[in-house]
């Protein structure tokens, strides 16, 4: 897919609980481009989704709107960066949504 | 059955806890004891949404979680108390409850911090008031997962520059 704009990858590594919320409240206020943003995290439950929970509940007014996905493989981020640019972010979570669920597969 | 491990870690509910030491050490009470969180029902759902349904959890102010440990109040469950801070511990000491040991896992202090392990940075406040509950008598140790190498926090600080 090549090099995508407006990503923002962060690592919870090192960095203490207040640390980690104000390094992501930086990244998602950089973020300006488009009408809203998308936190992607691994776990639910984890101290990176209380963060981005944190983060997005301060979302209000001039802020863009903020969703957090949990679970993220990569047949979720494919979906995302093919279809962020033609759908509001309402009908983009959900798809990405049920892309990743459909990407997790047995194979016997 | 006693309290099985009384733990700091700033961010009190979370993976490491759940995931590592509930599987470790098979507890079904989780009892998260911090004033801020338990005044704060934005927080409080928060922290409750990372347990999982086979877990219980409550929420406690510091002085309601002593009363209630000092009443045996988790008698018959498999508890487990998580702090954010040194200075809740030593609250709940001076209101009496025993404690043996205390797990420390992950803190890392904002402001004057020295580096003690990766997952530990601590101010010269967190510092003393580790020092006090040494002094107390109670073993502090040091593991943020339960297979991680354990380190005895007396040993380490001996090991600081004043």
């Amino acid at each position: 897919m090549g090099k995508q704009e407006g990503l923002s990858v962060i690592s919870n590594a090192g960095l203490g609980k207040e640390e980690l919320i104000s390094a992501l409240q930086k990244k998602v206020d950089q973020e300006t481009s488009g009408d809203g943003v998308v936190i992607f995290v691994d776990m639910f439950g984890t101290s990176c989704w209380q963060t981005a929970k944190k983060v997005a509940a301060t979302a209000s007014g001039s802020r863009p709107e903020i969703a957090v996905i949990t679970g993220v493989n990569l047949p979720m981020l494919a979906k995302f960066f093919t279809r962020r640019a033609s759908l509001p972010l309402s009908q983009l979570v959900p798809l990405v949504k049920q892309e990743g669920e459909k990407g997790i597969r047995t194979e016997s | 059955m006693p309290i099985l491990l009384y733990r700091v870690d700033e961010r009190l509910i979370h993976g490491q806890v759940v995931v590592g030491w509930g599987n470790s050490l098979k507890f079904d009470r989780i009892v998260l004891i911090n004033d801020q969180v338990a005044q704060n029902p934005w927080e409080r759902d928060l922290y409750l949404a990372c347990v999982p349904p086979e877990m219980k959890a409550i929420i406690l102010p510091v002085d309601d979680g002593a009363a209630k440990i000092l009443q045996n109040g988790f008698e018959g469950e498999r508890a487990v108390i998580l702090v954010d801070s040194p200075f809740d511990i030593l609250r709940m000491v001076e209101k009496g409850v025993k404690i043996d040991s205390v797990n420390v896992g992950g803190v890392h202090s904002k402001r004057n911090r020295v580096k003690i392990l990766p997952y530990l940075c601590l101010s010269p406040e967190e510092i003393f008031a580790f020092k006090r509950i040494i002094s107390a008598g109670i073993k502090c140790e040091c593991r943020d997962v339960p297979l991680a190498e354990e380190h005895d926090l007396s040993l380490l600080f001996d090991k600081l520059r004043p």
